[in-house]
């Protein structure tokens, strides 16, 4: 699946779930601006999983990595591949 | 010992040992003495009196040296939250009649909204911003920490340390004052549990206007710990900083577990340098907890309760992975027994203490406020006399199951439906056990109004296939009819509010 899909599938999750990202930075932590409560942010990760059938490594995943828009496409795209 | 005295002991105690690690540094317990010290040396060269101080950050060094700092001058602080709507950080100014501020401007968000709305107000920030901010905001007076050689005004027991705002029923915040006498009777009776030394590490994750942020703040500077502020990132997933940072101590909202439990983190043994957890805030699920005590395998853990009006926390229950589930603890983990110093009890509608049976738990001693400060009609209904001794009335109900404490939801939770007396929490626990439920809140309804008619179920679920029917066969099972809900609606995620509890109010406001 190339990283275009994988944006548009990750676009249509937030979308599911009333978080409004069409006009956000896309490099921006989606939590320190406060866009979404941790919670939300867990469920949507969570939604990612089983939408695009991967398993994220929480364990040893750095969560400053996955918290932008764009961070968070880049480390879904790898974990496809 | 006041805190004041706590502190200034500490400082002098501590040296070189670290007292803080922020935004990835470290800051030693000097660096935390001297900018603490210029602080409190400030307020008071601005106004030579005890008073109240209003902090504007959230994380940063500065922001914690001017906690300390307006302890140390004898007076008090009142935070205030970047992420709270403006109108509500303009209400806590207001009511806390503070006239000083202290300001860190890269550690709170939208400052500006906030220095724009309020005027001629004495700002002490760090020296490295006095030259933008006082050339931007030409309509208060900026100071930056100096030493001015004051004599340090001496904290009486009864004088307040921190001043915190709760949700008033009428959207005013109600202001409480916690005294010098208060924090040190919780903080003793901490410590005589539970010890702590200059080698542990406590995290600190929760914003400075929940108390459970004063909990660790002391404990750690008191102990000469080092206290840990995981960024807003590391909040959601603790489990690689509590690791990384051989954390020891850490006091956290069930929530938090809630969500390591959603990420698969809850392995077993995976926090071996924990040595105690706390959990604070809400109730706490009996199976999730049992998770984390497989996870921190030589962690003392406990459940604490206790309103913002009893300093932090004023009951404990002490559990781990043997404890045994007991019918009558509904789903949760008991919270315990009271903190030496204070006393909990049960009461039932006629204000008699109760045994047995389902009460209003009071809670009365050391730790408890005097009152709010702006509402005299909620302090005359709260703050009553029982038996000649002073108590405050919780609004929560509870249980004594074998001598310990029960915590079986909110006394307001409590409503009328067709001219039946429902509790929601029985409904929400009986939804909570259908599989496929993530979680629930049971609102009445037409919100709002004094007699309810139906009740609105609102659920988070795993599987989307959710036939609504099917939940109200499973609920006629065990509930009478009037207390199964007629109207579900499926959230993708429940809201919580700045303490990362179920926000009932937003709730509301979908149901108008």
């Amino acid at each position: 699946m190339d990283s275009r899909n994988i944006k548009e599938i990750i676009f249509k999750i937030f979308a599911e779930n009333n978080i409004n990202i069409d006009n956000i930075n896309e490099d921006d932590s989606l939590i320190a601006k406060g866009i979404l409560d941790s919670m939300t942010f867990v469920n949507i990760l969570l939604a990612i999983e089983e939408e695009l059938n991967i398993e994220i490594d929480f364990e040893n995943i750095d969560i400053n990595s996955i918290v932008t828009i764009n961070s968070l496409c880049d480390a879904v795209s790898k974990i496809t591949n | 010992m006041n805190i004041q005295q706590y502190l200034l002991k500490s400082f002098k105690k501590y040296n070189d040992n670290n007292a803080l690690f922020t935004y990835n540094k470290y800051y030693t317990y000097n660096q935390l003495a001297e900018l603490s010290c210029k602080i409190a040396d400030t307020i008071l060269y601005i106004k030579y009196i005890k008073q109240p101080v209003i902090i504007m950050g959230s994380k940063s060094f500065y922001t914690h040296a001017a906690i300390c700092g307006t302890i140390i001058a004898g007076s008090y602080y009142i935070p205030l939250n970047e992420i709270f709507p403006l109108e509500r950080n303009m209400n806590i100014i207001k009511l806390s009649n503070a006239k000083i501020l202290l300001l860190d401007y890269t550690d709170f968000a939208h400052y500006d909204d906030i220095l724009n709305n309020i005027h001629n107000y004495n700002i002490i920030c760090p020296e490295e911003h006095y030259e933008y901010l006082s050339s931007k905001f030409t309509n208060h007076n900026f100071y930056t920490p100096k030493d001015y050689n004051n004599k340090l005004l001496d904290a009486e027991k009864d004088d307040a340390v921190y001043m915190l705002f709760t949700s008033g029923s009428t959207g005013v915040p109600k202001g409480i004052k916690i005294s010098n006498l208060n924090i040190s009777s919780y903080i003793q009776a901490f410590i005589k549990r539970n010890s702590i030394t200059n080698q542990d590490k406590l995290m600190q994750m929760n914003d400075l206007t929940f108390d459970l942020s004063i909990h660790s703040i002391f404990l750690s500077f008191i102990c000469g710990a080092c206290l840990y502020i995981p960024d807003s990132n590391n909040k959601i997933n603790p489990n690689k900083f509590i690791i990384s940072h051989k954390i020891t101590h850490i006091l956290m909202v069930p929530s938090t577990l809630a969500i390591m439990k959603k990420l698969r983190l809850l392995k077993s043994n995976v926090f071996q340098s924990v040595k105690y957890i706390g959990f604070c805030g809400e109730t706490l699920p009996f199976d999730n907890a049992i998770l984390i005590a497989e996870a921190a395998p030589n962690a003392k853990l406990e459940n604490i309760y206790g309103p913002t009006e009893a300093t932090i926390a004023c009951t404990y229950f002490e559990f781990n992975k043997n404890t045994k589930e007991l019918p009558e603890y509904a789903g949760s983990m008991p919270i315990g027994k009271a903190y030496d110093g204070m006393e909990v009890f049960l009461i039932d509608e006629n204000l008699n203490i109760i045994n047995t049976g389902i009460g209003q738990i009071v809670l009365s001693g050391k730790q408890l406020a005097k009152g709010y400060i702006n509402n005299e009609v909620q302090t005359k209904a709260k703050f009553i006399k029982i038996d000649n001794k002073d108590c405050y009335l919780t609004g929560d109900l509870g249980r004594w199951v074998n001598g310990e404490l029960v915590f079986l939801g909110r006394n307001d939770a409590q409503v009328q439906i067709k001219g039946y007396r429902v509790e929601l929490y029985e409904i929400e626990n009986a939804i909570s056990k259908i599989e496929n439920i993530v979680s629930n809140a049971v609102i009445p309804t037409p919100v709002n109004s004094i007699t309810y008619e139906n009740l609105t179920a609102f659920i988070t679920v795993k599987d989307d296939n959710i036939d609504t029917y099917q939940i109200k066969s499973i609920l006629s099972q065990t509930l009478p009819d009037y207390m199964v809900p007629n109207t579900y609606i499926v959230l993708d995620n429940m809201p919580l509010n700045s303490n990362g509890k179920i926000d009932r109010n937003q709730l509301k406001n979908m149901l108008q």
